[in-house]
């Protein structure tokens, strides 16, 4: 029998008896390996082996696994969600990471080494050496045309892409513009169609020659992609109505930005309304700047 | 990138237009068990022909028309098309899926008997006709739409209905517009299995008349399936007779239905009943 002394020791362990950032090592090196994969073939999605999570499907399970598997005690992680760090998701996943890996966290995107993010990439342009992991909720873009697996997976192999602008062409038809605003496919390197999850198109081109490594996990279909550093990243379009990204005609209310990306933010019940930046560590940033 | 070869037009002009064989099998064989599909088919298709291939249920010749279309791969024997673009024939069970598909893409067409399976239903009628320009490459939105309207124009189908979804047109206007998704790359070789059947009497006559000035002003090559022999009689130059998955008579359409040799088609061609 163990003695009441080894219990208690064993009790105030028990946070410690994770293994660091909660997968097993030979888990992390699967999904390395996947990752290295999407590297060495750009816009291709892996398939990968995916384990549960302390958190369901639609939470982030892919992103947090890749970002399990990329953390080291080193690295400095910073969550957003909707570009904003204090919402639930972000909140939460930071939490879970300072939990199971004890590594530093921030909000600053320049701070940060890895960046897991929902529908937003940060308006701060980031760096070489920075790592950016997408939470993808549906990784194949050819879903709204081609339902069947077995036949996707035949578009991809012959780069036969046409009917993808057949979505396109729908929007022209019925709004005179294309209104994919989000999830706005994208040719990867001249090969694969790509779904870059549901960041804005305003987002879209930033993957282009971005400088950091852009990792996409999506956890319920179990596939990885990746765009590496410095890759050529395309947004479909027509020739006579060119691809083109989202305007506004205010500046941020908080911060008085012209060229980041807002969220119309109700403020009463009778109709008032104004315009925030939806990335907040850029918005404080710059009103601490402009407070100087 | 996705720029496939532009579409490979029509037969030479300065050749006479049935002298060139454009499909060829020898002792095709596709059975799915013995005497289920077809078997020993030698079959030559010309430039600018239309050849029926008829018979009754079960005879093989949807398998045929299939493994004719290269959709689906043969047992034994070889298939062999004659590209515009060159004097060699290519082996279609030979050469690598990716080239077969963007053969298939470009000098095929293929038209369904029921026309939702080769149309989407949720895309506008535009939208599915402009489809295979935009496989084959078109990336401008005004030449889509002007091609769309000319091929609606072609095959009979209001302009203003453009932006309709197929699910609200009539059976024959799916069907024409199916044919209109089909034509709009300006394939050399159709393929069309029983287009008309389903439909009834008066709306298969319109189709079949426009199914006739099209294949001629367009100097198309068809393959069709039909079990209806005045289908086969008015839309034909050659006919093949297919029965428990052999091809039982072959030859031209008038001689074969008015002077049939093998007992089967004499059975088939008795049992029409004559006005």
């Amino acid at each position: 029998m163990r003695s009441v002394n080894e219990h208690i020791n064993q009790s105030a362990q028990s946070e410690q008896n994770y293994n660091f950032a909660y997968l097993d090592e030979q888990t992390k090196r699967m999904i390395r390996r996947a990752i290295l994969k999407g590297i060495a073939i750009p816009g291709y999605q892996v398939a990968f082996q995916g384990r549960e999570m302390p958190m369901p499907y639609g939470w982030g399970t892919g992103g947090i696994m890749l970002s399990a598997s990329i953390l080291g005690p080193k690295d400095c992680f910073k969550v957003i969600d909707q570009g904003a760090d204090d919402t639930t998701n972000a909140v939460s996943i930071r939490q879970f990471f300072e939990k199971v890996c004890d590594i530093e966290v921030t909000q600053k995107t320049a701070n940060a080494s890895v960046i897991q993010t929902r529908h937003r990439i940060p308006e701060h342009s980031l760096v070489e050496g920075q790592i950016l992991v997408f939470q993808v909720p549906i990784p194949e873009p050819l879903r709204f045309i081609e339902p069947r697996e077995t036949r996707t997976k035949k578009m991809h192999a012959y780069s036969d892409y046409g009917s993808m602008q057949v979505k396109l062409y729908e929007d022209i038809v019925q709004y005179g513009h294309i209104a994919t605003s989000y999830a706005y496919p994208v040719i990867v390197h001249g090969r694969y169609l790509m779904d870059p999850s549901p960041i804005p198109k305003f987002d879209n081109p930033k993957l282009h020659m971005s400088p950091a490594l852009l990792v996409f996990g999506a956890g319920r279909e179990k596939r990885i992609y990746c765009i590496p550093p410095y890759t050529d990243v395309k947004s479909l379009d027509f020739e006579d109505h060119p691809f083109s990204i989202q305007q506004w005609d205010q500046a941020c209310a908080q911060c008085g930005s012209h060229d980041s990306f807002l969220d119309e933010v109700l403020i009463d019940d009778q109709g008032g309304r104004m315009f925030v930046c939806s990335d907040t560590d850029f918005c404080q940033q710059r009103q601490g700047n402009s407070n100087d | 990138m996705i720029n496939l070869e532009s579409n490979i037009g029509k037969p030479a002009d300065d050749e006479p237009a049935q002298e060139r064989a454009i499909l060829k099998c020898c002792d095709l064989s596709m059975l799915y068990e013995p005497g289920k599909g077809f078997e020993n088919a030698n079959l030559e298709i010309f430039s600018g022909e239309v050849l029926a291939i008829v018979g009754e249920s079960g005879s093989g010749k949807s398998s045929l028309l299939k493994t004719l279309s290269a959709q689906i791969d043969s047992q034994h024997g070889s298939l062999n098309y004659f590209p515009a673009s060159s004097t060699t024939s290519l082996n279609l069970k030979n050469i690598s899926e990716a080239k077969r598909q963007s053969l298939i893409r470009s000098d095929f067409g293929l038209v369904h008997q029921h026309p939702m399976d080769g149309l989407r239903s949720r895309v506008s009628a535009g939208g599915n006709i402009a489809e295979p320009l935009m496989q084959n490459g078109e990336r401008n939105y005004e030449q889509l739409r002007a091609q769309a309207l000319h091929w609606l124009d072609a095959v009979e189908i209001d302009c203003d209905r453009i932006d309709d979804l197929p699910t609200t047109f009539s059976g024959g206007m799916q069907q024409r517009l199916q044919i209109a998704r089909c034509l709009v790359t300006q394939p050399r070789l159709i393929f069309m299995d029983e287009p008309t059947a389903g439909l009834d009497v008066s709306v298969q006559a319109r189709l079949l008349d426009l199914m006739r000035k099209l294949v001629k002003q367009l100097q198309l090559s068809v393959v069709l399936v039909t079990h209806d022999l005045s289908v086969a009689r008015l839309l034909s130059d050659r006919i093949v007779v297919m029965q428990k998955g052999k091809i039982v008579e072959a030859g031209l359409s008038d001689r074969v239905l008015d002077d049939p040799q093998a007992p089967y088609t004499q059975l088939l061609v008795s049992s029409v009943l004559q006005s």
